[in-house]
């Protein structure tokens, strides 16, 4: 095939992009792009005006454990980077750990005689706690106090989840904004809280995710005590 | 214990802003990584459940498209230009990877089988508002409404001439050279 004619190199490379070209057609033309700036050029040409197709559809935000697996994947494999910046939330997020890991054992040590375990405190910085979570010993419930001024966006609520290693978020319902809240788990609540090392809550419309999955942005995320 | 401080709704970012991120990512900048995911996730996801439509698989693959982009920021071209047509091409490459190894079967919705709605918009005054009135959507208006579905279904949909032409109950050679000539008229109007 004669890749130089100018005609059947904008159709090839226009499939290309398209996607209609597949198999070993499209291996062909991926080493034709590697060799012929011509061939290239033509194909950048048309991702850069397809392109514009995908600016038409609305953004879809992905789930928490993307960026979270991603983060693992990427940043704390050995290849972390040299330059970290300290605006990172992440190292935000350890520090604050730290601080609040400190004030969960005191809690726990406290609550030691009750038959409540505490899961996490959640709060956007340790002077900014907002929700206490404890569960009873056999896990079959789940105990959420508000400790601060809980002041949700408007016609927005808070929804509260579990971050499974390796699995997506599950929900574990809707924050109160005031006062206590007491629920039972259910089996699939109770396995993701087992192998969960995280809780994470996540703005969301008034009845919670209509996906089952985080929609809005994570505003916190939190590692579960593991302390008995 | 704790987190994350409340991360606002971005604007979209301009092809300059990505760059300078893309720049930095080269230089393995952990947070103009975080950056460069909060601007265009949202968009990449898009268009990888549009084309694979399932949100676990699409969020699966925007996490493989993400190494790669870390991986291989250093390879952007500035002198290309359009960050974002490179990024959302190695997204659009890696999910046309994944179906071939999936094949699943391609059920459309009837919203995919509708004439799109946003070439129904006849007015400029429409189409200015929502900013859709790109060189290739004038362009692609210009082709009838039949071509321009094989363009479509290819383009966000990810399907196979061999699928379009199931899809559309159309001969698959029909659909061959229908997709031929459409991108050459396409071309012809776009230099135009």
């Amino acid at each position: 095939m004669n890749y130089e004619r100018p005609e059947l190199l904008e159709r090839l490379s226009g499939e290309y992009v398209l996607g209609l070209l597949r198999g070993a057609a499209r291996r062909r033309f991926d080493r034709l792009v590697d060799e012929s700036p011509t061939a290239r050029t033509r194909l950048q040409r048309w991702e850069d005006d397809w392109c514009a197709l995908s600016r038409t559809l609305d953004p879809i935000q992905p789930s928490a454990r993307v960026w979270a697996e991603l983060r693992r994947r990427v940043l704390d494999d050995g290849r972390a980077p040299a330059r970290r910046t300290p605006r990172r939330i992440w190292q935000l997020a350890a520090a604050a750990g730290v601080v609040a890991a400190a004030l969960i054992i005191g809690l726990v040590i406290r609550q030691q005689q009750h038959a409540l375990q505490s899961v996490a405190v959640l709060g956007t910085d340790p002077s900014h706690l907002l929700w206490q979570v404890e569960r009873s010993t056999d896990l079959a419930a789940l105990t959420i106090r508000t400790v601060g001024a809980v002041r949700p966006p408007p016609d927005k609520a808070y929804e509260l989840w579990a971050l499974p290693r390796g699995g997506s978020p599950v929900s574990l319902g809707l924050l109160p904004t005031a006062g206590k809240s007491e629920r039972s788990l259910s089996p699939s609540q109770r396995t993701a809280i087992a192998a969960a090392d995280r809780l994470a809550v996540s703005i969301e419309p008034p009845g919670g995710s209509p996906t089952g999955s985080p929609t809005g942005p994570v505003i916190i995320v939190a590692n579960i005590q593991t302390a008995g | 214990m704790t987190t994350l401080a409340a991360q606002p709704t971005r604007a979209e970012p301009d092809g300059a802003e990505l760059e300078a991120l893309l720049a930095r990512c080269a230089a393995k900048d952990a947070a103009a990584f975080e950056a460069l995911y909060q601007c265009v996730a949202p968009r990449l996801l898009a268009v990888l459940v549009k084309m694979l439509r399932r949100r676990d698989l699409a969020e699966d693959v925007l996490q493989d498209v993400f190494v790669k982009v870390w991986e291989q920021a250093g390879q952007y071209d500035r002198i290309r230009g359009r960050p974002l047509a490179w990024l959302v091409s190695i997204a659009r490459y890696r999910a046309i990877d994944v179906q071939r190894a999936s094949r699943p079967t391609v059920v459309l919705s009837e919203s995919d089988m509708l004439l799109d709605p946003r070439f129904q918009m006849a007015g400029p005054a429409d189409s200015e508002a929502t900013g859709l009135r790109s060189a290739l959507m004038r362009c692609l208006e210009m082709i009838a409404p039949p071509q321009r579905r094989c363009l479509l279904l290819a383009y966000e949909n990810g399907l196979t001439h061999d699928q379009i032409s199931r899809a559309l109950g159309e001969p698959l050679g029909t659909v061959k050279s229908w997709v031929r000539r459409s991108l050459i008229n396409l071309r012809r109007c776009l230099e135009s």
